[in-house]
């Protein structure tokens, strides 16, 4: 077991960003995880689901991540992923590997993989206040997969934050990814096109929008929000 | 479509309902409660509406349909609603309401411009909630379904919602309309057209003795974007933190979850 491959840092590219419950966090897309233990572990490690739950709203799943003898146990949930207006399932399968790939990078992190991600960050806010100073240290609330994002208003997950992004993460400070997404969507529909969009950036914080920080991407923001849109 | 509870939006009618009543909001948006019953206006409205957009949808197409088709489709669409789900009704039985809508449709119909340059019908958008004095985003995006976008002789987008209203509107009602500014806001950023060239209306039709149409046309300005965001901002915090508090007045009278609510208390 090369531990020190696993507690390797990502590199900043690699982290992603979401708002959980307290504010921006950082998380490590599965496929990364997947690559880390395998490069660590010479692909010599196993994954299973123990025990699984369907609840309500949420999917539940109990994870054990074995290798060279040493077994990390931890839980996983996704959302259940409705229709809008009839309330139908979509795919409970879905929701399941979703929630499987959650656990499978908590329990990751108990091997040091992506425990870098909030190496700096106090525990704070009602994630912390249930869980004393002797639980363990809580892996990022990270999408559980490439599908997987906030809840929507009418969810009971609503009472997590919603409102505002200009909280810089604590690792990075650098833009969200929902300022990126942003100053993308707002450029398309004033009549940019991509290059353009990157044109823009690299003119005024001679970076591309990727590589702003916060405050840089907000200001951006607001400039592509005021400006009229491209003739053509 | 199929569209998942997953995506992080807001509606035009979800911010409107939580400003109107929270707690009528929680149980719409977060119990997802079915009411046991539909308003008779709520259904009425709405078969107003669909009629209209028939009619809208024909003359964008270069065939305005007949006033016995746009009435044909108000009492189909009337019939069903009502015979399908519970009702309620209030003012006027279900054979009265038919023909004031009948007699409503006419007087839309006959102030309806042929020649008048129909861009789209219910058009749908979805848009980044951006406060365009500081840029910040909010982690929602904003979902509007506009009745009507014309393009005026000036060259104007002109975005039109259709109203069924016991009484004219007031000036007051159409300048602080939230919905008007919603529209605004979602043209320019959704890139329909520059906010200058943005212009809105409202077209009532009085359910009165005699129906009447009135045309209400405005705009709105950057400051009203700005208000829009700090008001999102803050139905979203509200929401975030479960404040659902019931707002009582003369909605209550036809609220579908009156019986929900005092028990709430």
């Amino acid at each position: 077991m090369n531990r020190e491959l696993l507690e390797k840092p990502f590199e900043p590219a690699q982290i992603r960003q979401r708002r959980g419950r307290n504010g921006v966090l950082d998380y490590i897309e599965g496929h990364n995880v997947v690559h880390r233990l395998n490069q660590a572990l010479d692909g010599a490690w196993s994954f299973e689901i123990t025990h699984h739950e369907v609840r309500e709203d949420e999917v539940l799943v109990l994870g054990k991540l074995t290798a060279e003898g040493i077994t990390k146990m931890n839980f996983g949930v996704s959302q259940v992923t409705r229709e809008k207006g009839s309330g139908a399932l979509i795919s409970l399968g879905d929701d399941l590997k979703a929630a499987a790939t959650d656990a499978l990078k908590k329990c990751a992190t108990f091997l040091g993989v992506g425990l870098h991600l909030y190496a700096d960050k106090p525990l704070n806010g009602r994630g912390a206040a249930g869980r004393g100073s002797g639980a363990p240290p809580r892996p990022p609330d990270g999408p559980a997969g490439p599908g997987a994002a906030a809840p929507s208003p009418g969810s009971p997950d609503t009472n997590g934050h919603v409102a505002g992004h200009g909280e810089p993460s604590a690792v990075t400070g650098r833009a969200t990814q929902r300022q990126l997404d942003t100053i993308v969507n707002i450029a398309l529909a004033k009549g940019l096109k991509p290059a353009e969009i990157d044109a823009t950036s690299l003119k005024k914080f001679s970076r591309k929008p990727a590589a702003l920080s916060v405050k840089e991407a907000s200001t951006l923001i607001q400039e592509l929000s005021n400006i009229p849109r491209a003739r053509r | 479509m199929t569209e998942t509870v997953r995506r992080t939006i807001i509606s035009f009618s979800q911010l409107d309902q939580y400003i109107r009543c929270p707690l009528k909001y929680r149980f719409m948006y977060v119990d997802r409660v079915d009411p046991e019953w539909i308003p008779a206006a709520l259904i009425f409205g709405r078969g107003i509406d669909t009629a209209a957009a028939h009619y809208f949808r024909g003359a964008q197409a270069g065939a305005p349909p007949s006033l016995a088709e746009v009435q044909d489709v108000f009492a189909s669409y009337w019939d069903l609603e009502t015979s399908l789900r519970e009702v309620k009704f209030w003012k006027g039985s279900k054979a009265e309401l038919l023909d004031q809508g009948t007699r409503m449709l006419a007087v839309f119909h006959a102030g309806q411009d042929p020649a008048t340059d129909i861009v789209d019908v219910q058009r749908r958008l979805t848009v980044p909630l951006i406060d365009q004095q500081t840029g910040e985003v909010l982690d929602r995006e904003l979902v509007v379904v506009m009745d009507l976008l014309e393009r005026d002789r000036e060259g104007h987008l002109v975005v039109v919602d259709l109203k069924t209203a016991g009484r004219k509107y007031t000036e007051l009602q159409v300048e602080t309309s939230l919905q008007l500014t919603v529209y605004s806001y979602a043209a320019e950023m959704g890139g329909l057209a520059d906010r200058e060239d943005v212009r809105l209306r409202f077209d009532v039709l009085t359910k009165t003795k005699v129906p009447e149409l009135h045309r209400y046309p405005t705009s709105r300005d950057r400051q009203a974007n700005v208000r829009l965001f700090r008001l999102a901002s803050e139905v979203l915090r509200g929401v975030e933190a479960g404040v659902f508090h019931p707002v009582v007045g003369w909605q209550c009278k036809e609220c579908q979850f009156r019986d929900r609510c005092w028990a709430w208390a």
